[in-house]
This record gives C-alpha cells, structure tokens and sequence, in this order.
C-alpha cells in the first residue's frame, strides 16, 4: 500500500467529508439557498427602484448570478475550515493525520469535500432563483469552469485557515473579516465600474473578483474584464494555493507537535 | 434571604440578569463585531450599488433610510440569539436545573433568561448606531420613539429566542428557527425598502406583519416619517410580544422541557 496512491483511504476521507455536511443539511445547503433567495428580495427591492439596470442588464439578471457565487465561495469555505478546526479542538485530528495518508491525498480528501458543498449549494441555488429571475445560459463551459475554480479556490483557503486557527474564534474572524467581505465587495451586487477610479484597480488585484465577474459571464455574458484574463489568474492563485496547502500538511504546520 | 416573604426575589432576579450579561461580554468581540461589520458591509454595498441621489422617503437620502433598518436587523437577531443559545446551552449542558432549584418564580425564571437578551439587543443597537455616525449624518427626530421601538422589538425578538430555546432539543433545531424564521422576519419586514416599492399584494401583506410596524415606528424616531401611520399599527407592533410573554410564562411555569 505505501508509496502507491491511496485510493481507499482517499475516498473514504471524501465520503467523510461529504457525509459531515449532508448530516446537517438544513444549515449547509437549504439555509444558503434561503439566504440567496433572502438577498434577492432584499437588493432588488431596496436597488431595483425604477428599474435599475446595470451596463443594459435589468438588475435582478446582474445580480442572480453574483448571489449564486457568492454562495459557492461561503460554503466551500466553511466546509473545510470548520471541519479542521473542529477536528482539532475536539482532537480527533488524529484520525485524520494516523491512517497513511500523504499530504497530497488529504489535500485532495478535504478539496473534494469543499468543492461538492460549494457546487450543490450553487446547483440548488441556482434552480431556486431561477423562478423569480429567469436567467439564461450564455457560455455553459465559464460557467462549470469558474464554478469549479471557485468552489477549489474557497476549499483550499478553508484549509488554510483551519490549519491556521486554534480556536473557533479564530476562524470567525477569518470568515467575518476576510471572507465575508471579499465575497459581498467583489462585485456580487454591483458593476466595478461604479467604484471610485481608484478603486476599481484594487478591485483588479482581487481573485473573487474575477470568479465572480467570469461566473456572471457565464449566465449573461457580460463581463467587466477580458474573460481570459480572468481565467488565467484565477487557475494561477490556485496553483500557488495547492502548492501553500500541500507544504502546509507535509511540513505538520500546526498539526503535527 | 428568605422566601417567605412574598415579593420579587430581586437578588435572585440580578444574580441571573448579571450572568446573562457576562456571558455576552465575554464573546462580545465575535458577537456585536460580526453584527456590526456585517451592517457595514450591507451599507458598503448598497452606498456603491445606489444611483446617486436615491431618496426613498421624500426628502430622506437613501443611506439615512437604510441605517436605521440596519441597526434594528442587527439589534433583533442579537435579542434572539442572546436568549435563545443561553437558553439551549443550558438545558443540554443540564444547567437549568441550576436555575430550576433556585427560589425564583417562573416569571422570574423568564425575566432571568429574557432580560439579558433584551440589554444584549439595546447595547448592540447602539454600537452600530455608533459606528455608522462616523460615516453618515443619521438625522435624529424623535430619539425616545426610536428607543420605544427598539425596546418593543427586542422585547419580541428575546420572546421568540426564549421560546426557540425550550422547544429545540438541539443546535439543529436552533437552526432552523433561526434561518427561516427570525432572518427573513428580520430582512423582509420592511428593513431596506419602503412599502410603495412593494406590489398590492405584498403592500397587504406586509401590513399584517408586526416586525414590519416595529421596525417602522423605530425608523420614523430617525428620519421623521412613518411608512404606515393607521391607528392599528401600535397595536400590532405590541399585541405580539404581549401574547408571548403570556405563553412562555405559562410554560416556565409548566416546566415544559425543562421538568421531567
């Protein structure tokens, strides 16, 4: 079995992970459906007064596609992260760090889980908006591209950051004050455009904002940067953070004493 | 002290409303941070994302109307959680008989659990309240209405929280009342839009809405002008909490899932 991939123990820490979420499905995918169809009323009610429309697109078309992703990026993001830190607080970490599992394979095991919470969310999300904004389907392959980078990219922080907290708080501050922020700032409500000049520059410095703005691409086929740009980026930062989250398990970053 | 005497058991009364308080000021950085950079984000938004010159109430900027719903949003689910989880947390960890034992009466088992999360709400109310002065001029017209009202709707908020916290068994449970009760009540009652921007049908319904009456009396103390001025909407903002209070009471004093 060593040296060779493990392949069992790999999908049993994917179905672990899985089955961690579906337990409780309530709060991890029906709660972030009701909250996206909750944003929905509140921000077409609150905006869409005299039929705002933002680069010729009625709002609530702009804004579904935002609210779907931004859904995606929370989720897949607190699946990881909390089942790390969870794990570690209540110590049974161990079980996750003994079997003989490479940094590679539980890598892949905790993505796995993420990226399937992050997806389902953002399917379901999807299908429950569709009734009140009937969107259509612009470019079938940004949308399955971005979705996937996205929900990895989020896993992968979520790794990060749970590898990183020592306690609850700890990650509630990441989600509260990182995460949660990216994700509202980035361009889910709004065109960068409207930013201050300055501003949209910073805008451009930031990942989220080009999974956002190519998932929305996808759906309506609007942009506000060249797509492929967007593409190349967002595949380079998670390049750069398979790289951090793999030294971080095989160095035993605050796992192993 | 003896509880011969009748009368209310005041230490007993401030022993617990003390405990309720410590508990909040302990996590007080994640709890009133969390709510609080949430209103920011929210504010941040809808400052970006609204054409410039938005008035929804003549002669209100856009952002002085929303401030207040922001705040009430925040100081409601603060109420709720603030007496809800205590309340959970207390029953599963068996703590309650602590409370049980105690020579309290059960609207004083009540108001020991209640009160806390209604001073939780008001002091969360006034750090948003706080922080987006800094960024906006919040026009005050009738600051004790405001205060009325975010009394009456953390006082509801805190009854709903004490309620979810008997009946759940679990965090599960919590959840549930959580999400798909008091966060719609706290964002669609009215919080960030104004009733004519509502179809008819919708205009009805939320009319019969109380947190929507609440939520505009405590508005209307800021910007002036109240959205719903019929001689029912009192009513309706108080009837709710008063019907509450009555029926928690009733199981408090029933010992409902707390007394085996």
């Amino acid at each position: 079995m060593l040296g060779r991939f493990n392949l069992m123990g790999l999908w049993t820490l994917y179905l672990k992970e899985v089955r961690r979420f579906l337990n409780v499905l309530t709060q991890t995918v029906v709660a972030p459906v009701v909250m996206s169809l909750l944003f929905l009323a509140v921000f077409t009610l609150a905006l869409g007064r005299g039929s705002m429309s933002v680069a010729g697109i009625p709002y609530p078309e702009f804004l579904a596609p935002g609210l779907i992703i931004m859904q995606m990026l929370q989720n897949s993001f607190a699946n990881t992260s909390s089942s790390l830190v969870i794990a570690k607080v209540q110590g049974n970490i161990v079980d996750v760090l003994m079997p003989p599992l490479s940094p590679g394979e539980l890598t892949l095991g905790y993505v796995g889980g993420g990226m399937t919470r992050g997806l389902l969310v953002g399917f379901a999300a999807g299908l429950a908006v569709w009734p009140f904004v009937r969107y259509g389907i612009h470019d079938p392959l940004a949308i399955i591209y971005y979705a996937i980078n996205a929900s990895m990219m989020l896993s992968l922080l979520g790794i990060l950051g749970g590898v990183w907290a020592d306690k609850f708080d700890h990650i509630a501050a990441v989600t509260n004050f990182v995460i949660m922020p990216l994700s509202f700032l980035s361009g889910t409500f709004y065109s960068v455009e409207r930013l201050p000049e300055n501003w949209v520059f910073v805008a451009h410095l930031n990942p989220f904002f080009y999974l956002i703005d190519g998932f929305r691409y996808g759906i309506i086929g609007h942009s506000d940067s060249p797509i492929w740009m967007g593409a190349l980026i967002v595949a380079g930062v998670n390049v750069i953070l398979w790289t951090l989250t793999y030294r971080m398990l095989a160095t035993g970053y605050k796992l192993k004493p | 002290m003896s509880r011969l005497s009748s009368g209310p058991n005041w230490r007993g009364l401030w022993a617990l409303l003390r405990r309720g308080l410590l508990r909040y000021l302990r996590s007080l950085p994640e709890m009133a941070g969390g709510t609080a950079s949430m209103g920011l984000l929210f504010l941040l938004v809808f400052s970006v994302a609204l054409p410039e010159g938005t008035a929804f109430q003549p002669g209100v900027d856009a952002l002085q109307f929303l401030v207040p719903g922001l705040i009430a949003w925040g100081m409601f689910s603060s109420a709720f959680e603030n007496v809800g989880f205590p309340l959970l947390f207390d029953r599963m960890e068996g703590m309650i008989q602590d409370v049980m034992m105690a020579p309290l009466s059960p609207l004083e088992r009540l108001a020991g659990y209640v009160l806390p999360g209604i001073c939780c709400g008001l002091i969360t109310g006034a750090i948003m309240l706080a922080l987006f002065s800094v960024f906006i001029d919040i026009p005050l017209d009738a600051p004790w209405r405001s205060a009325g009202f975010a009394l009456v709707g953390c006082v509801l908020f805190a009854l709903i929280g004490s309620l979810t916290g008997l009946w759940a068994e679990k965090w599960d449970q919590f959840a549930l009342v959580e999400n798909f009760l008091v966060l719609p009540l706290g964002l669609l009652s009215g919080t960030f839009f104004t009733l004519d921007s509502l179809p008819d049908g919708g205009q009805l319904a939320i009319l019969g809405n109380p947190v929507f009456h609440i939520i505009d009396g405590f508005r209307s103390g800021f910007t002036g002008t109240l959205e719903s001025t019929g001689f029912l909407s009192p009513l309706l903002a108080l009837l709710p909490s008063l019907f509450l209070l009555y029926f928690t009471w009733r199981l408090f004093a029933r010992g409902y899932r707390v007394t085996t």
